[in-house]
């Protein structure tokens, strides 16, 4: 009987390892989600790799929100909509060193160029895209400065407000909705 | 147990190992990729236009930003809701999958939580959402959606609703759910009113809806109090005011409201002095309007009354106003006082303009002899004077006004002198153009784009226009953010001035991907040959409209749109081309009764007699464009009327009822790029019949064009056209009976024509400038199955030119020249392709076609008839010139000269026998075109001929 039970559990155990074996085989080959449109502002898809790279880039952060991948987001779907405005206004170029000198605070957050390396190509980010990004960003700075001369936190106030008003006239399409 | 031990231990590790093969997305980007699937709706897809914006590709490294941009082109095609990108890795290769969800309506809006809470309306709710995204909301929009759903609880009082939107998909249709937990009404606390209002507070109250224990709806309670308002206001009361302060307590579960009324006393508004034209005084003060009558309303309507009056040359004119409380009503009294007009007396004197002629300046001056005198028209004939200085390169010249009055003996009536002294100052003259920052660019490109020259006027609105010529030639390149500034530097004595134009070029963008969608009947290279742009080429936002142009011309398309896609990448951009289609068949019908009167011939008589004739009349047209998807179209028109019978025009019965019918019938198919080239070609079949007084005709024709434009100033045009007309019933007198050939093809004529135009013309109605040609031939032959062989062709050219320092004169000349041959023994035309002059468009001191060469007694070669009646020929001379000269308003005076003739052969061209008829015109620019009126001359009348001739037509005369 002792045997038996003994033949038993080794059978059971076999069994379970099997299990667990094709559970792991089968958590291997579950595909990955690498992309996806999350929003669409006048006209622009902002996708997953987007917010992956703004997030890794250090662009953007989540502030400790429960849904970071919403944070992020919806601060993307806010410069989304600034950049359409400062486009039509024009502000100045910045200079190439200016751009330059941004590209290189980037680079700076990360301890190697591995790993830099490793961030760019995670979220499909080439130098160029990388530059043209940062260009971006800068052109918003300029005309926020250009348009919202207070200071402190009065200058964030009329910033949020304004970002409020373009969400409200804007044409945002958001489609990340949980469970979706 | 040791040995069940060691197996939790082994299903720890490998669940562990489970998800450590769980792979991150660095695991797969640089991986080669295995295969590439397209999966719609489950189903694996090789759909060519999906296929076709893919940028991954088995054997190639795996890029996320080419992922990206197969994503971002898939679901710009807009028709999946969502797209997404899965890899898994199989034999160390990546499986890459791209999941096409397509659009799945919101067929259904759903609404649970707590939905029975007092003031929760679902159906209102619901209403609140198709109000504004219609019935089927996309669910791009429901953060949107749920934050209209949470004002619109707000407004009943629940100010903490919580809203919990989810997608519920069954099949292809989506049902969206909003959860609704609608928290804590908030109610109304304590109610304070400070002021008094002009009714009892209970009533007031009452009549703001206010009561303790109510929800707080504060959307209600602003529409009452300014409802009450406006009654108030209604009355007079202008000022009267009701603010309400919310203070919430209780965790917002109560609002205490203090409201604070201010009544204001009654207004009443007086105009004392001098009349003010009843129907302005709301536009003066528009107390009832702005619902105020504060002091800076006060003013405006003050400033308002005097300048209303200094327009009209009241100078001096006032408007003060005061205000008086008595009783508590409020007073409001104008007075006002016009005081004299002022009248100019004299025109301007204008003085110290060596440089610049008075005639330049004339013709745009406001103030003018016997005028209402006003400031405001002074300073804008300064402005003028000034400006025309500026222009001519007196950038810093200066204008004075000197204005000096002189009373009459009429105290209303004060004369005034005004003088306006130039002070020129120097002329500023370019010393050099130099640019920097140009690399795409080189100088002499970026000279021919700018006006500013060395040598010549410095005009700094010039310089302006060149800055922005510049920027538009780099936009052109795909330059989309080079920017220009312009800086001029001048000489120490203001002479002389360097212009540097400062590019700074940015990036140059391409054109990635041409993204086509919506197209569902049209063929894609329909609208690819639309487009000015192709991947590969510059971003050209001028090429873009011209393309959104062009596709909307087609009239293929309900909509065009034309977005730029941006890329992560600086330098590209994806075009998306999103066009709606407009119904292919378009169809139209009508039908009604015509009464007319028409001469008919007298039963059993041969006299003519007027009978009144009801017809009744139909017709139909069918449109059919965007024939298989090549943007050809076809159109069939239809008209019947059906004419009562008489005896005379036909050999019927004698019986009384309908008779011969009119119709026409016709077809018309247009092929743009025919066989696939650049012309447009058309083809054209007409049948018809139709009645006249003296005679009717059956006429058939067949025609095929073709016509290509080579340049925005050249084109050509190819012909064919086959015709017969038949007459019948004809009850015409012999000399009318001459006409009717002149009119009507009576054999069969099979002819090809071509022709050749340029045209630089400004408009083609009523032009300005430029010139046009045109060079026309056609042939006629039996070998062409024509009864009749000739050769025709005319030459024609036009030239147009502004006056320079006119009131916009216009000098116009045309010429013609029109030469033919017939197959026949004597070389004659039949009469109705023959050449003849005389009316409205030839030489106008003829009335129509009845120029010719006429002797006495008649010669061979004469053109006119022993009665007078021209025969045509087969040779054409006519020379037109016209002075065109605006007058006022939309009227112009024409002087104009005629000459020409009509010649029985080419070889008998003799311009000595062309004749002169000068002439005036007056035309009127109506909204319809320019209403002409001529009346010509003849110079040396020959015996039995009219001195002159008149018409009155519609267009220019050439």
């Amino acid at each position: 009987m002792r045997i038996q039970n003994s033949e038993f559990r080794i059978q059971i155990a076999r069994a379970l390892i099997a299990l667990a074996l094709l559970t792991g085989a089968a958590r291997a080959a579950h595909a990955e989600l690498i992309e996806r449109v999350l929003a669409v502002v006048a006209g622009q898809p902002i996708t997953l790799s987007d917010v992956v790279g703004a997030r890794d880039l250090g662009f953007q952060s989540a502030d400790g929100a429960s849904d970071p991948m919403r944070a992020i987001l919806s601060k993307l779907i806010d410069r989304e909509l600034m950049l359409a405005e400062t486009d039509r206004y024009g502000p100045p170029e910045p200079t190439t060193e200016a751009v330059d000198r941004d590209v290189a605070r980037v680079r700076a957050r990360f301890a190697s160029q591995a790993e830099f390396d490793a961030a760019v190509a995670r979220s499909g980010i080439d130098a160029q895209h990388l530059r043209e990004t940062v260009r971006q960003n800068l052109r918003i700075a300029a005309y926020l400065d250009q348009r919202f001369t207070a200071a402190g936190e009065r200058r964030q106030a009329l910033i949020d407000d304004w970002v409020a008003g373009l969400r409200r006239r804007g044409n945002v399409l958001d489609l990340y909705l949980p469970g979706r | 147990m040791r040995v069940l031990g060691r197996v939790a231990g082994a299903i720890a590790l490998c669940a562990l190992f489970g998800r450590a093969a769980h792979a991150d997305v660095a695991d797969y980007v640089g991986r080669t990729i295995g295969s590439v699937r397209l999966v719609l709706d489950g189903r694996e897809t090789t759909e060519q236009v999906l296929m076709h914006v893919v940028q991954t590709a088995a054997g190639q490294p795996l890029s996320i930003a080419q992922v990206r941009e197969t994503v971002t082109h898939l679901f710009s095609l807009g028709r999946f809701e969502d797209v997404r990108a899965d890899a898994v890795l199989e034999n160390g290769r990546v499986a890459l999958r791209y999941d096409l969800v397509p659009i799945h309506p919101v067929a259904r809006l759903q609404f649970l939580g707590r939905l029975d809470a007092p003031g929760v309306d679902a159906g209102a709710l619901r209403r609140t959402i198709t109000d504004r995204y219609g019935v089927s909301p996309p669910l791009g929009r429901v953060t949107d959606m749920r934050l209209l759903i949470e004002d619109a609880l707000r407004a009943r009082g629940y100010l903490h609703a919580v809203i919990t939107p989810r997608a519920d998909a069954l099949g292809d249709r989506t049902t969206l759910v909003f959860t609704i937990e609608p928290g804590d009404r908030t109610r109304l606390g304590a109610i304070t009113v400070v002021g008094r209002p002009t009714v009892p507070e209970a009533e007031f109250l009452n009549r703001l809806g206010l009561k303790p224990g109510e929800p707080y709806e504060h959307d209600a309670l602003d529409a009452r109090i300014e409802k009450y308002v406006a009654e108030r206001r209604s009355r007079g009361f202008y000022e009267d005011k009701v603010v309400p302060d919310v203070r919430f307590a209780d965790d917002d579960r109560v609002a205490n409201i203090t409201v604070t009324v201010s009544p204001g006393p009654h207004v009443r508004v007086v105009f004392t002095g001098d009349p003010l034209p009843s129907d302005r005084r709301a536009e003066f003060l528009p107390v009832e309007r702005e619902g105020s009558v504060d002091e800076d309303l006060l003013e405006d309507a003050q400033n308002r009354i005097e300048e209303y009056f200094r327009a009209l040359g009241y100078r001096n004119a006032t408007a003060p106003h005061r205000r008086e409380e008595t009783d508590g009503e409020l007073a409001i009294t104008f007075d006002v006082t016009r005081g004299p007009q002022y009248r100019l007396s004299a025109p301007p004197a204008i003085s110290g303009n060596p440089s610049i002629p008075l005639a330049d300046f004339e013709p745009g001056l406001q103030l003018r002899e016997g005028a209402p005198f006003s400031d405001a028209r002074l300073q804008a004939d300064v402005s003028l004077i000034a400006g025309v200085y500026h222009g001519r390169g007196f950038a810093r010249a200066a204008v004075q006004p000197n204005v000096t009055t002189a009373p009459t003996s009429d105290p209303n009536v004060v004369l005034v002198t005004v003088s306006l002294t130039v002070t020129e100052g120097v002329r500023t003259v370019v010393d050099r153009v130099t640019f920097s920052g140009n690399a795409a660019m080189d100088e002499t490109t970026l000279r021919s784009r700018t006006a500013l020259r060395a040598g010549e006027p410095y005009v700094p609105a010039q310089q302006d226009v060149d800055r922005d010529a510049i920027h538009l030639a780099y936009l052109d390149l795909g330059y989309e953010n080079a920017s220009v500034e312009a800086a001029s530097t001048f000489s120490a004595d203001g002479t002389r001035v360097s212009v540097v134009f400062t590019i700074r070029e940015g990036p140059q963008i391409f054109v990635d991907h041409v993204l086509i969608v919506g197209n569902v009947r049209t063929s894609t290279a329909t609208i690819e040959h639309e487009l000015q742009v192709q991947a590969g080429d510059r971003f050209n936002l001028a090429l873009i409209t011209e393309s959104r142009r062009r596709l909307t011309t087609l009239g293929l398309f309900r909509r065009v749109d034309i977005r730029e896609l941006q890329h992560g990448e600086e330098t590209t951009r994806d075009l998306l081309v999103t066009v709606e289609e407009a119904p292919p068949t378009t169809i139209g019908f009508g039908g009604g009764v015509e009464f007319r009167s028409r001469v008919v011939q007298a039963p059993n008589s041969t006299t003519a007699v007027d009978q009144l004739e009801l017809a009744p009349r139909a017709s139909f047209q069918i449109s059919r464009r965007n024939l298989f998807g090549k943007n050809r179209s076809a159109d069939f028109f239809s008209s019947v009327s059906v004419h009562p019978e008489d005896t005379g025009q036909t050999s019927g019965t004698g019986i009384a009822g309908f008779g011969l019918a009119e119709y026409r019938l016709g077809g018309v198919l247009h092929e743009p790029r025919v066989f696939d080239t650049a012309a447009d070609g058309s083809v054209n079949v007409i049948f018809e019949q139709q009645i006249r007084s003296s005679f009717n005709f059956a006429r058939r024709s067949l025609s095929a064009d073709i016509a290509r434009r080579f340049s925005r100033t050249i084109s050509a045009t190819a012909s064919y056209q086959l015709q017969r007309t038949r007459l019948f019933d004809l009850k015409l007198s012999p000399e009318d009976q001459l006409l009717i050939p002149r009119l009507f093809t009576q054999f069969r004529l099979s002819s090809f024509s071509g022709s050749g135009i340029y045209d630089t013309r400004d408009d083609p109605v009523d032009p300005h400038s430029g010139e046009s040609g045109t060079i026309s031939a056609q042939l006629a032959g039996e070998h062409i199955w024509s009864e009749v062989g000739f050769v025709k062709s005319i030459v024609t050219g036009q030239l147009f030119r502004t006056i320079p320092h006119t009131n916009r004169i216009v000098f116009a000349a045309n010429v013609r020249l029109g030469m033919a041959e017939g197959f026949s023994n004597d070389g004659q035309l039949p009469p109705s392709e023959r050449f003849f002059a005389g009316g409205d468009t030839t030489v106008r001191g003829f009335t129509l076609d009845q120029l010719g060469v006429r002797h006495t007694p008649l010669q061979p070669g004469d053109t006119i008839d022993q009665d007078g009646f021209s025969v045509g020929g087969n040779g054409l001379v006519i020379f037109n010139v016209e002075l065109r000269t605006p007058v006022f308003g939309g009227v112009s005076v024409v002087p104009f000269l005629d000459v020409g003739n009509v010649f029985a052969r080419v070889t008998d061209i003799d311009l000595t026998e062309l004749r002169s008829t000068p002439g005036l015109g007056l035309r009127y620019k109506s909204p319809f075109g320019p209403l002409r009126f001529d009346v010509g001359f003849k110079v040396n009348r020959q015996t039995g001929e009219p001195l002159s001739a008149w018409f009155i037509s519609f267009g220019q005369a050439f």
